[in-house]
């Protein structure tokens, strides 16, 4: 009679490396098909559908490079358009919008459904699950919303005299930065999702009511929002919105834009703050499930 | 993952990869597959709105370009390249990317013209060089101007306009333009130089455009050339040049007879050129590729010379190398 292998606590326990890569395998999938997905198509879909009009408008000639602005003529070319776009679509509302609805959702989801024990009781590390799901979340997030602007920059930077291969660049730029403004989002998120009770709420108020209010404000409070250091790493020239802008003008007249350097800085403490902070949380916090 | 979910994951990132290779490939062999603006030089801003000629022409492109690298293999010691070089440190080569010029009125009946060069310049070496010549620095709004003393002429200038912009011509016209500002009134407030400017075609890498009644008003054309072409109002000239050349000169008539007029004496001009030119294939085959259109006032005469019509062009001209 052969006796049962004692197996090694070593062995039983797969590294938080490993954990998370598991975690991550699983979440990917339910991620891509939830029903969130489809708002997410709908958010990224919604330039790409612009995009094709604006091609159409100028094949029929209905939209012309150059115009009259405040009696002074202006041109206006693809790359141009596709800044504004970057700017935006995605960087003012797909983005946050994404890191808010994903990043919350990574362990507020699991409680509501009340199969976060499921996760909890695996030999593996707390943190581990949530590093997975947070890698999940950049996967799914980046793989839909990058295409749709590689889509986009195809239809509009040829337009009105624009060249693809002098605005690539400035592509990849932009891929760089909607990435990174995923991650670090998605990071603030995740600690939010970790910490509060109502964290889409709070989410929302956070990209829509702080973010665009702070920004105007004087002062060292733009210095805690994420968009404040994204915008030094915009390689396009913001939109001017002409009474908005010189407004802002007036109230920012000592400001300045901060440099690549700091914007790195920032954007790497929130990330690596948010997620440090949100895997703590995730390990100490006691999550009751409402009966 | 499953299937579904890793069809998803190649599908995308497969967009991706084929996205960012497409657009590698145009960064790299940018100016030859794809078109280049023309949405107009930020120099533009230095162009008064009055002025009668802008012309235009990227010599960064050029000297890339095919065409130079045979000039190259004609003329290998080049126009004064090394002189250049030595004397201001300036390589055209590589430190100029553009150039811009313009004429427009100027006092006494006399035309104004200025010359704008953008690329990286030796500031301190070329005024020095200008100082050894004579020439006397001062300060106008801000800007250090070089300027001598040209007799008849008048005095001629040089401003350091903004970091890699240097203003070359009369002293009046540049300090005219450095009163100008970026922030006056420019070029891009005459609307007739503006429609002209939409006329380039967007892949030119050099381009001229003028008004006519301008050009007779300023006296650069003689008297004879103006009474002959009173209904002619304005041209665009327009070229890429690249492994080959092509291009294009568009001129204005006053009214549709007159664009009429101008399309019968160019398709005269060409049917005699072509009688004059049998049994000379290489300006044969820069006559074939000649090419006149145009409705109602306009006229114009394109052409496009292959790559391969140059190379029998070039080997007329190349020094006879047979041993």
């Amino acid at each position: 009679m052969s006796t049962p292998e004692t197996v090694p606590a070593d062995a039983a326990t797969p590294s938080f490396v490993r954990s998370a890569l598991r975690v991550y395998d699983l979440s990917l999938g339910q991620m891509l098909w939830s029903r969130r997905t489809v708002f997410m198509a709908l958010v990224v879909g919604g330039p790409v559908v612009v995009a094709l009009i604006l091609r159409l408008l100028v094949a029929m000639d209905l939209v012309t490079a150059r115009g009259l602005v405040d009696g002074r003529a202006v041109t206006v070319t693809g790359p141009v358009i596709f800044g504004l776009m970057i700017w935006g679509f995605y960087l003012r509302f797909t983005v946050p919008l994404l890191g808010v609805f994903y990043g919350t959702a990574l362990i507020a989801d699991e409680v509501e459904d009340k199969t976060i024990t499921y996760l909890f009781t695996r030999p593996i590390s707390r943190g581990a699950v949530l590093v997975g799901k947070y890698l999940a979340y950049l996967g799914c997030t980046g793989l839909v919303v990058l295409p749709s602007v590689m889509l986009v920059f195809f239809l509009v930077v040829p337009l009105l005299g624009g060249s693809i291969g002098m605005a690539f660049p400035d592509l990849v730029k932009d891929l760089a930065l909607l990435a990174v403004g995923l991650a670090v989002y998605g990071a603030l998120f995740a600690l939010v999702g970790a910490w509060l009770k109502r964290p889409l709420l709070t989410g929302l108020v956070f990209i829509f009511g702080w973010e665009p209010i702070v920004v105007v404000v004087p002062g060292y409070m733009k210095r805690f929002t994420v968009s404040y250091y994204l915008q030094g790493l915009v390689p396009h020239a913001m939109p001017q919105d002409g009474i908005v802008t010189s407004i802002l003008a007036i109230l920012q007249a000592n400001e300045v834009v901060p440099s690549a350097a700091v914007s790195l800085i920032g954007l790497g403490v929130i990330l690596l703050g948010g997620l440090l902070l949100a895997t703590w949380f995730v390990e100490r916090r006691e999550y009751v499930l409402e009966q | 993952m499953t299937r579904q979910t890793r069809y998803f994951v190649l599908g995308t990132s497969g967009l991706l990869v084929v996205g960012l290779c497409t657009g590698l490939f145009a960064y790299y062999n940018r100016g030859e597959a794809l078109a280049v603006s023309v949405a107009g030089p930020v120099e533009l801003a230095h162009v008064p709105p009055n002025a009668s000629v802008v012309a235009y022409a990227n010599v960064r492109e050029v000297m890339l370009s095919d065409f130079r690298e045979r000039i190259r293999q004609i003329a290998p010691d080049g126009v004064g390249q090394a002189e250049l070089e030595q004397q201001l440190g300036l390589n055209v080569e590589n430190d100029v990317d553009h150039v811009l010029a313009f004429l427009a009125p100027g006092p006494n009946e006399r035309p104004a013209g200025l010359v704008l060069f953008r690329g990286r310049f030796d500031t301190t070496r070329l005024e020095a060089v200008a100082r050894d010549g004579g020439a006397t620095v001062s300060v106008y709004a801000d800007t250090r101007v070089v300027s001598i003393n040209a007799g008849d002429v008048g005095a001629l200038a040089m401003a350091f306009m903004e970091p890699g912009l240097v203003a070359v011509g009369d002293l009046a016209t540049i300090h005219q333009a450095l009163d100008r500002g970026s922030t006056g009134p420019d070029l891009t407030s005459n609307e007739q130089m503006m429609g002209l400017l939409e006329q380039i075609d967007g892949g030119s890498n050099a381009w001229a455009v003028g008004r006519f009644g301008d050009l007779s008003t300023l006296g650069i054309l003689p008297d004879e050339v103006s009474v002959q072409m009173p209904a002619v109002t304005a041209f665009v000239v327009d070229g890429r040049v690249n492994g080959g050349i092509s291009g294009s000169v568009t001129i204005e008539g006053r009214d549709e007879e007159a664009g009429q007029n101008l399309r019968d004496v160019l398709r005269g001009f060409l049917a005699l050129a072509k009688m004059q030119t049998t049994g000379r294939p290489e300006l044969q085959l820069m006559l074939d590729s000649l090419q006149l259109s145009g409705t109602g006032t306009i006229a114009t005469l394109s052409f496009l010379i292959p790559s391969e019509a140059l190379d029998l062009i070039f080997s007329y001209a190349a020094p006879d190398t047979a041993p």
